[in-house]
């Protein structure tokens, strides 16, 4: 029988908040986390979560790790009950958590790292082995032997990273993973992630608000609105959904861009005008213009992936 | 095998706050010295305490402070935090045990701790009572060694339970308040139980507490037990163990359901 990644099944997660701190009778309030969330995910590439925040894309990475209970419904990893926490899913999963610290301050990363061989027991030799694929491949091979007091942010997030993966389980779970970085080791990092896919086939569940994190590593995608699924689907799928592409150009004269602005329903300002088009009335378009106006400058930009998410979540 | 690794990683990050520890302790010494200087007046004048040697008296209030550190239960405050900030996230997720997990880190920053104030302790000893006059037994090395690892488990059992009431309250200062003012006296560090009324000691000698300090500081100032009361002692351990693991077992996993691993 195929085992699923990730099976969610019509699953509820709430929490109770304190309204009033009456002594006697304290209010609470019931925050429903996640509503109904069902997915099943079974590919071999990664798996990422969007939403804006409160969504519960933590909260649903933390039923999948099974440090909290589901209210309804089932979840199962690589097979497993999340939280029963049995030894044996452990041993087959990582976690990151953005801005947590698990590493030891004041010694050097590499002692905290040497942790993981006892942790998981695998031998001295693996371990040296593992060090030195993930040196080059992260390019840690100068912050290994600073404690982590004498890192930057950035530095320490690596370490943190490669903490969580390098007992090489089958599934980590990054929770926002790049939020620290800088956008060199950001790419990096993303390189890093499809690198250990590809080559460890080490699985990824990803939640970032950093867009590109997800779509350049991920192949699936699930949009969470006020604790539902809004979208669940190939990120192919939703690149498809990016039919808008944004025309700037500039007229020779100002009542020509004003006759370009009210044709297409764009913004002008002076010469310049700016508006957008579907894909498929891209040629049409751009040939009228051509045609019917004198245009100096033109150019086409492809809607932003922010953008894309941004109308996906108002429902636009 | 993880349990080795974590103790040796632990060791060597302790070494870099010997100094810590060292001065730590002095500091310390600074109220162990005004009881010191007290016994040793009270004794100058003729006096007695309850049946007390001069040497006992001594060796017993240095031990019960030194064994205070080692046993009091400080490090509630990390388990916590744990708890609190979702630190425990990670814990959760890896194959060990949480509970033995901070038992080696606790009980290997303690060694370390020991062995830096060793030098102090014994200087201190030796300034109020010279080289004591201790009969030594091969057997008793066995049972003080049997003691110390029961009373470590128990004391850090305590630890264990105060801190996870952490899953239920947000405040816990609480915990630090019993630390700082009851504590000396439960457990037998600020003055030994036997100045207390008769039913006062029954109660002392009954409480987990007494296994921190009290008793260990008997047991090393004088040879005041008899076989049958060490093994009295050895029993109430043992029941207070059970108990202590059925209520912990039950808690966290109780705890465990409602906890949301904050952030």
């Amino acid at each position: 029988m195929c085992q699923d990644l990730i099976e969610v099944c019509n699953v509820s997660k709430g929490y109770k908040t304190k309204i009033s701190s009456s002594l006697f009778k304290p209010k609470f309030k019931e925050i429903n986390a996640l509503h109904d969330i069902s997915f099943t995910y079974n590919t071999s590439g990664n798996i990422g979560v969007l939403g804006r925040n409160g969504a519960g894309k933590t909260t649903l990475l933390k039923l999948m790790t099974g440090i909290i209970h589901p209210d309804n419904g089932s979840i199962k990893i690589l097979g497993h009950t999340p939280h029963k926490l049995d030894k044996e899913f452990k041993n087959q999963i990582g976690l990151y958590q953005g801005g947590r610290q698990q590493l030891i301050w004041d010694l050097p990363a590499i002692e905290s790292l040497r942790l993981s061989r006892y942790i998981y027991k695998y031998s001295k030799s693996e371990f040296d082995r593992r060090i030195e694929l993930f040196k080059e491949a992260f390019d840690i091979a100068e912050e290994l032997n600073q404690p982590l007091r004498n890192m930057s942010l950035g530095q320490r997030t690596k370490m943190e990273l490669l903490f969580s993966f390098l007992h090489l389980p089958k599934l980590v779970f990054l929770d926002e993973p790049s939020s620290d970085l800088d956008v060199v080791v950001r790419k990096k990092l993303r390189e890093f992630i499809n690198f250990c896919n590809q080559e460890l086939k080490i699985q990824f569940v990803i939640t970032s608000h950093n867009i590109n994190d997800v779509f350049e590593c991920c192949d699936k995608c699930v949009i969470l609105d006020r604790g539902t699924v809004l979208y669940y689907d190939d990120i192919s799928a939703l690149l498809k959904l990016r039919n808008k592409d944004k025309i700037t150009l500039e007229a020779t004269t100002s009542s020509e861009a004003a006759a370009i602005t009210k044709r297409f329903d764009g913004n002008q300002d002076g010469n310049n005008v700016e508006f957008f088009i579907n894909k498929e009335k891209y040629t049409e378009t751009l040939s009228f213009i051509f045609t019917n106006y004198k245009v100096t400058n033109l150019n086409v930009e492809q809607e932003l992936l922010e953008t894309l998410i941004a109308n996906i979540l108002e429902n636009k | 095998m993880y349990y080795i690794g974590l103790l040796k990683q632990t060791l060597n990050e302790s070494k870099a706050y010997r100094l810590n520890f060292l001065l730590s302790f002095i500091v310390e010494l600074i109220p162990l010295l005004g009881t010191l200087f007290l016994v040793k007046f009270i004794y100058s004048s003729g006096s007695s305490f309850q049946g007390w040697d001069y040497q006992s008296l001594i060796l017993y209030f240095i031990i019960a402070r030194v064994s205070g550190d080692i046993f009091t239960p400080v490090s509630w405050w990390d388990i916590t935090n744990d708890i609190k900030y979702g630190s425990l996230n990670y814990h959760l997720l890896k194959p060990y045990s949480y509970f033995f997990h901070n038992y080696f880190v606790i009980f290997s920053t303690k060694i370390m701790y020991l062995l830096t104030s060793i030098v102090v302790v014994l200087l201190t000893m030796y300034l109020f009572i010279g080289i004591p006059e201790i009969e030594f037994y091969w057997s008793n090395l066995f049972i003080y060694l049997a003691y110390f690892i029961l009373a470590s488990i128990i004391s850090y059992q305590m630890t264990f339970l105060l801190s996870i009431s952490a899953f239920k309250f947000v405040e816990i200062e609480f915990i630090d308040s019993i630390m700082t003012f009851a504590l000396p006296i439960l457990t037998g560090v600020f003055l030994p139980f036997d100045i207390y009324p008769n039913w006062v000691k029954s109660i002392l000698e009954w409480l987990p507490t007494s296994f921190i300090a009290y008793y260990p500081a008997k047991l090393l100032s004088s040879n005041l037990f008899s076989p049958n009361e060490i093994l009295v002692i050895f029993g109430k351990m043992f029941i207070w163990m059970i108990i202590f693991t059925i209520v912990i077992k039950i808690m966290w996993k109780k705890s465990l359901k409602a906890y949301e691993g904050i952030g």
